[in-house]
């Protein structure tokens, strides 16, 4: 979608119009659902922060400037409640890795084959389990998700070092592990 | 240590790739549409303008109140009935009023002629300890 087409969207949405907003959801979901899927490493849960995500942006649109780019507002409403989801309690569940499929995926060259989400999410889950909560993020949104630094800078207002340094962090631990695949 | 880190690109790039397939999309967005009309929206700028509307009036009417009582408002002054009240109140040497001849007392006359006598009254307390103790 164009940014005019994009802007126009947003203007009706903020004057209720439901359809104009719908249309935001479905270009947008499947970026939210993305992130959401990979850092929490669960549809459901996945799914529930999508729902969360487009509900603060439909209460908090007025407050959006056009003059910043909506992927990264989006970005930083989904990433806080991400981080909120990964500090509260009721997350902390458990998977047991098919070591399998971690080493399948280790191992191929080429990415032809699909794997299921069940077990995306398990391979994911395996390799970050152990990285803090904002360590995760910074792994999943430069690495998975492929954002620039700047971006990552405005999503999570950590300074450039500090994201630099996590994702060091981030990628140490995950690199410990795989000595063993 | 190389094969470690081309292994940890590898997995990454793989991962990377394989993107999580959101299975019933439009059940969703139904849902977030649902909930989302049932969220009634209020704008922060009527918020505000109710704030600002609410404080300025409490401001004027303070401000009206002051002036009204700097110009035009009479001095509190209390009749004989509620100076006597007042005096058995806080306990006013009445002779201290009397003294001053006023038949209508400023509060801020009665409230000096309480802390005279006070004073008067720690003097003796003090000099009646000071003859015991020597």
């Amino acid at each position: 979608m164009n940014e005019s087409a994009l802007n126009e969207l947003i203007a009706l949405s903020k004057r209720n119009d439901d359809k104009a907003f719908r249309k935001i959801v479905e270009d947008y979901h499947a970026m939210v659902y993305s992130l959401a899927f990979r850092i929490l490493c669960n549809e459901e849960d996945a799914k529930d922060l999508v729902q969360e995500t487009f509900i603060k942006v439909w209460i908090n649109l007025s407050g959006y400037q056009p003059d910043r780019k909506f992927s990264t507002w989006l970005y930083t409403i989904a990433t806080n409640l991400c981080l909120d989801k990964l500090k509260s309690v009721e997350h902390r569940f458990q998977y047991n890795t098919q070591d399998e499929t971690l080493k399948e995926l280790v191992s191929s060259d080429n990415a032809e084959q699909t794997i299921i989400n069940s077990e995306l999410g398990e391979i994911i889950y395996a390799l970050t389990n152990e990285l803090t909560p904002k360590q995760k993020i910074v792994f999943t949104l430069r690495s998975l998700e492929e954002l620039e630094i700047a971006e990552i800078v405005q999503i999570t207002g950590l300074s450039p070092t500090k994201i630099k340094s996590n994702l060091f962090l981030a990628r140490q631990a995950i690199r410990k592990k795989l000595e063993k695949y | 240590m190389k094969n470690i880190d081309d292994k940890l690109d590898n997995l990454i790039t793989n991962i990377r790739r394989q993107k999580p397939v959101l299975h019933d999309a439009a059940m969703l967005t139904d849902a977030i549409m649902k909930e989302t009309m049932n969220i009634k929206r209020t704008s922060k700028s009527t918020v505000f303008l109710w704030i600002r509307a609410i404080s300025s009036s409490a401001a004027i009417l303070l401000l009206s109140l002051l002036l009204f009582q700097l110009n035009g408002a009479e001095p509190i002054t209390s009749s004989d009935y509620s100076r006597q009240l007042i005096e058995n109140k806080i306990g006013i040497d009445s002779l201290c009023l009397q003294n001053r001849g006023n038949k209508e007392v400023n509060l801020m006359q009665i409230y000096l002629c309480h802390l005279q006598s006070n004073s008067l009254k720690n003097n003796r307390l003090k000099s009646y300890t000071q003859s015991i103790t020597n």
